[in-house]
């Protein structure tokens, strides 16, 4: 869990990182477009700027009208937003596409760029002498779109970009994080199924301890009982009593150790195709011999077969139904459906269920909640249904019931 | 007595209005002002040449001081104003040769609601693309609040 928790963290933090570089780099480069784009534009102001220093010196030469006729063929250009003559830095003649708009600075500038809601201007100014010396400036405004074009096009290619490679990362992230949860889980599984091979060994080595030191003597002490049998005076009640109370008891523990041995054999699977409308006929004899029998309903859809080996899935069906009896269900119901290719067993029972502790041991072997039981009834099942491929799981609230579901 | 002020009112407007406005008027932006007061006289006139015609106030002040206030083109202020209004204006400044004191608006309030009608280096908003009508409106009453 600590190696899950380390490594989202690590992947976290390597996803922002990555997400912060390639962010930073797309800035740097949206920045880099945009100051080549106003260097270009005021290297074009630049030109305009001389060439208009070159015609107003020698308009001004003719005089101040011919300069201000001058300005007005440049007003009459579509891209000019304003023009504009000082003199002495007074206002000598201006003109302007929007009402009252001249954005003249008291500083003077030969080139600048400003925004307006229109888009970017540039405004080129230029700076000269008349014959008496008095100084005059010419402004031309006029719209650069361009510049507001590869402005608003840099900051779309920079989201976009910035856009579509942190959602690169971030499923390269997720395909990683989920890749090493499923390898994470199947490791875990192996581990837990190792630690199942592992127990049911030491179980193993036990029954068949038991096998050995019990069974033999056992098998004797029923003989015996055989033997001496029928020299009993059957008139005597209470001998006949003891002598039938000595029987059941034998065969009680041949069972239990018939059950042990069970836990540790290795089941032969014979597959066949059961159709579960005779499987329940025939379950309804095996029921019938119950110490305790609660209400039981099945339901299925027609004609549905299942490819299982009938026996194990008698013994299954038997054990969890028994177990929910003992437990003290007065009705269960069995449903059979189909779920990804897999047939769902799902015995659900009205007993007074499972403590939500109890839950992870109830497969456990010798471990049981009942006041009488052995602990090895769901164990066994369990071992079974692993037997047949498959797997089986409960789910359950206490004073609710317990639903076990078989999947096959 | 009211009778006399709303003679004297009218008067005032009329003799402000006819004054001429300012040969080279653009809106300076290092020549703002704010000044408060009532509402003279209202008028419409073509400013700038054949472009739609312009929302003209006669404004005096607290001060009592005579404005001519350029506002904007009559479509886009459609907000209810009438001669003795009260009125806050920031504007730009210019003095024509007749020596009326001009400005050219680019704030207006007006009833508990503020109109925006030109941006800080003074382009009219009315100019914008898209830019829609009756000003940019904020401040609290009145309709279209912000």
């Amino acid at each position: 869990m600590k190696i899950t928790v380390k490594y989202i963290a690590i992947l976290f933090v390597l996803s922002i990182f990555s997400i912060g570089i390639f962010y930073f780099l797309n800035l740097n480069n949206r920045r880099a477009v945009e100051a080549r784009t106003l260097e270009l534009a005021e290297s074009e102001g630049r030109t305009i700027e001389k060439v208009l220093g070159t015609a107003s010196v020698y308009l001004l030469d003719k005089g101040e009208a011919h300069l201000i006729r001058f300005m007005d063929e440049i007003f009459s250009n579509d891209q000019v937003v304003y023009v504009a003559i000082k003199r002495s830095g007074s206002l000598l003649h201006a003109a302007s596409k929007y009402e009252g708009y001249l954005p003249l600075d008291s500083e003077f500038q030969a080139v600048k760029t400003f925004s307006s809601p229109l888009g970017e201007i540039i405004e080129v100014a230029s700076a000269m002498k008349d014959r008496s010396g008095q100084p005059y400036t010419a402004h031309i405004g006029y719209f650069f779109s361009a510049i507001g074009e590869i402005r608003n096009a840099a900051k779309k290619n920079f989201l976009l970009l910035t856009v579509l490679q942190a959602s690169i990362i971030l499923i390269i992230i997720a395909f990683l994080y989920g890749f090493s949860r499923q390898m994470l889980r199947k490791e875990m599984e192996i581990q837990r199924q190792k630690e199942e091979k592992e127990k049911f060994q030491e179980i193993s080595l036990i029954t068949a301890g038991i096998n050995h030191e019990i069974r033999n003597p056992l098998n004797s002490l029923y003989l015996s009982y055989q033997m001496l049998e029928p020299l009993l005076d059957h008139a005597n009640q209470e001998a006949v009593f003891h002598s039938n109370s000595l029987k059941r008891e034998i065969k009680r523990v041949q069972g239990i150790i018939e059950r042990f041995s069970n836990l540790s054999r290795v089941m032969p699977v014979r597959r066949e195709e059961v159709d579960l409308e005779q499987f329940f006929v025939d379950m309804q004899n095996v029921w019938a011999g119950m110490a305790v029998r609660p209400e039981i309903s099945h339901h299925h859809e027609p004609n549905m077969k299942v490819s299982t080996d009938r026996s194990l899935l008698t013994q299954i069906i038997t054990n969890v139904v028994s177990n929910a009896a003992e437990a003290g269900a007065s009705h269960i119901d069995i449903a059979i459906t189909t779920q990804k290719g897999k047939t769902v067993f799902s015995i659900k029972d009205d007993g007074p269920g499972i403590r939500r502790e109890h839950i992870k041991y109830i497969f456990d072997p010798f471990v049981t909640f009942k006041a009488s039981g052995s602990g090895i009834g769901l164990a066994l099942t369990k071992k079974m249904v692993l037997q047949l491929g498959g797997r089986i799981e409960v789910e359950s609230t206490e004073d609710h019931g317990a639903e076990f579901r078989i999947y096959l | 007595m009211k009778k006399l002020s709303a003679c004297l009112f009218v008067v005032l407007g009329v003799i402000s209005l006819t004054a001429q406005s300012p040969v080279f008027h653009y809106f300076d932006q290092k020549n703002l002002i704010d000044i408060q007061g009532q509402v003279l006289a209202i008028d419409f006139e073509e400013i700038y040449g054949k472009k739609s015609a312009f929302l003209m106030l006669s404004i005096q002040s607290e001060d009592q001081r005579l404005f001519q206030v350029e506002v904007c083109p009559q479509w886009f202020f459609t907000a209810d104003i009438a001669v003795g209004m009260r009125i806050n204006i920031r504007g730009s400044l210019l003095e024509n040769s007749a020596g009326t004191t001009y400005l050219i608006a680019q704030e207006i309030s007006l009833q508990g609601e503020r109109f925006t009608l030109r941006d800080s280096k003074g382009f009219p908003l009315w100019s914008r693309s898209g830019g829609g009508r009756h000003g940019n409106r904020k401040g609290s009453g009145g309709r279209g609040k912000q």
